[in-house]
């Protein structure tokens, strides 16, 4: 009984790590489709390459914590680059534009990492390898880092949004964009920060989950479905809803693993979100 | 200030409007009257860029506007109300009149002064500040909406029927703003509007609008006078 009550507060520990981390990047998600009406099928690709620039940047310089720095920059550099490049002529057309458009961007930048770093899947050494006890089993502390991590960007993007000017413009833009233009509110400067942020963002969460994972050219698409189904689940495009939803899917899926396979955890997971749509079709929240 | 010269406007395969001149000179109230759907709201929505015209010319202080992003116009120093308010729901009121501030480079004591002169036009939005725009009457979303881009301190405001749908009280307080304005010179004026007693009593010139064209042009003295003008494109 006791290692049941163990092993039940560390997989909500789990579930709560798990949970922040998809929230960084479903955050992202939302975001980018509550300014932008995009639905990114490119952003698992970002949460990707967060990943694989951390590999790469460590076998140069083995900081983890530039890494954190230095790896989202890059990525939301990237973001810009793509979003003018190649999503700028489909904006504010008909979904299926930009969902094809996206579709073809995160094919074409898996097939590139393919090509550059091989099949091969990469391993990273944890920064963090202390472990601490916590009832009676070992817990690594690398995950706290995770959730603190998490936590502090999640807290950063919403104090963003609230108190800078630019969160105002993006607040704005979301709500009513042609009245925020006519306000004097550029709109390309807010696509590239909301894209930018959304894509640095992504890469924050592959970075940290990098170390507990292994790192391969397709890591994007299994966590694209389920940062999908929590902006669904949230609310298309609220912010608030997407942490909820992360929140509720971690722990979910963590604590179910202890009764049933992990994989029988994550089939739980979409049935859990499948009711929450029967009973709320618009989401937990609606966009905010 | 501002010169219309012969614009057309499409939406779609719809010619909204059909060689369309205006003008409104610096310091004075010009107003655009017409039936429902004979192009007005487009004319002004034209003017700041969210319905641009596909031929003619459209300049703002001697400089060519037609076809600029809405963004690039409002920096300008044109401010827009539109027909439905359009406030940001979600926003608080004083968030609301940040936005178009924030845009343009107001020193924090410049901001105070704005707001608080802005207040002085409309008190009641005072002990909202901090609501949403959402939980406001229709009529202080109104007053909202006139305050956001009063704010800005236009050199040229357009007035999408600012009246529409106001309680007469409301009406004659905005009326007394538009006096006011006027008695200060300092801003121009472009206005849609149907009441057609607040327009022959507030504006300068009146231009009257039927079938996307200009149909009569002329001072507001003048029309006044003109019940044939009058009776055939108003009803009054």
């Amino acid at each position: 009984m006791e290692q049941l009550w163990t092993q039940l507060a560390l997989q909500s520990i789990n579930g709560f790590v798990l949970g922040m981390n998809l929230a960084l990047i479903a955050s992202g998600l939302a975001l980018i489709f509550g300014v932008m009406d995009v639905v990114n099928f490119a952003h698992g690709e970002f949460y990707m390459l967060g990943a694989y620039l951390t590999w790469l940047i460590m076998q140069f310089i083995p900081s983890f914590a530039l890494n954190l720095v230095v790896a989202p920059i890059i990525v939301s550099a990237l973001g810009i680059v793509i979003l003018y490049a190649l999503l700028k002529s489909v904006l504010g057309k008909k979904a299926i534009y930009t969902l094809l458009a996206t579709y073809g961007i995160g094919m074409a930048l898996r097939e590139l990492v393919l090509i550059f770093f091989g099949g091969t899947s990469k391993s990273i050494q944890p920064p963090i390898e202390t472990k601490i006890t916590i009832l009676t089993m070992e817990y690594s502390l690398y995950r706290f880092f995770i959730l603190i991590c998490s936590l502090l960007v999640i807290v950063g993007l919403w104090l963003f949004l609230k108190k800078s000017k630019y969160g105002l413009w993006i607040r704005a833009t979301a709500q009513d964009h042609e009245m925020a233009a006519a306000i004097g509110i550029s709109r390309p400067l807010i696509y590239a920060i909301v894209f930018g942020v959304g894509s640095g963002m992504a890469s924050i969460a592959g970075i940290l989950m990098a170390p507990l994972t292994t790192v391969y050219h397709t890591m994007g698409i299994d966590i694209l479905l389920l940062a999908f189904i929590i902006v669904v689940v949230g609310g298309m495009g609220s912010l608030k809803g997407a942490l909820i939803a992360s929140l509720l899917i971690g722990e979910v899926q963590a604590v179910g693993s202890i009764f049933i396979k992990p994989t029988y955890a994550f089939i739980l997971c979409q049935i859990l979100l499948m009711v929450i749509l029967l009973v709320r079709p618009q989401g937990i929240l609606e966009k905010r | 200030m501002l010169k219309v010269k012969n614009i057309h406007t499409y939406y779609g395969k719809s010619h909204i409007l059909d060689d369309v001149s205006f003008e409104v000179r610096k310091g004075t109230l010009v107003s655009l009257i017409g039936r429902n759907g004979v192009g007005k709201s487009t004319a002004v929505k034209s003017i700041i860029g969210l319905t641009p015209p596909s031929e003619g010319s459209i300049t703002f202080k001697d400089k060519e506007i037609t076809g600029l992003p809405a963004y690039h116009i409002a920096k300008m120093g044109l401010a827009y109300v539109p027909e439905d308010r359009r406030i940001f729901p979600e926003l608080t009121v004083f968030e609301n009149l940040m936005t178009g501030m924030s845009v343009k480079k107001y020193t924090p004591a410049e901001r105070e002064t704005n707001i608080e002169e802005v207040l002085t036009y409309f008190p009641s939005l005072g002990p909202r500040l901090n609501q949403n725009g959402d939980t406001l009457s229709g009529g202080e979303q109104q007053m909202l909406a006139f305050a956001r881009a009063l704010v800005v301190d236009p050199v040229l405001l357009l007035l999408d029927e600012p009246m529409e749908g106001l309680m007469p009280v409301l009406v004659s307080s905005l009326e007394e703003v538009l006096k006011s304005l006027k008695a200060k010179a300092k801003t121009s004026i472009l206005m849609v509007e149907q009441n057609t007693e607040v327009v022959l009593s507030v504006s300068d010139n009146i231009y009257i609008m039927e079938k996307g064209k200009i149909k009569y042009e002329g001072r507001s003295d003048d029309l006044r006078q003109n019940n044939s003008v009058l009776a055939k494109y108003l009803g009054v």
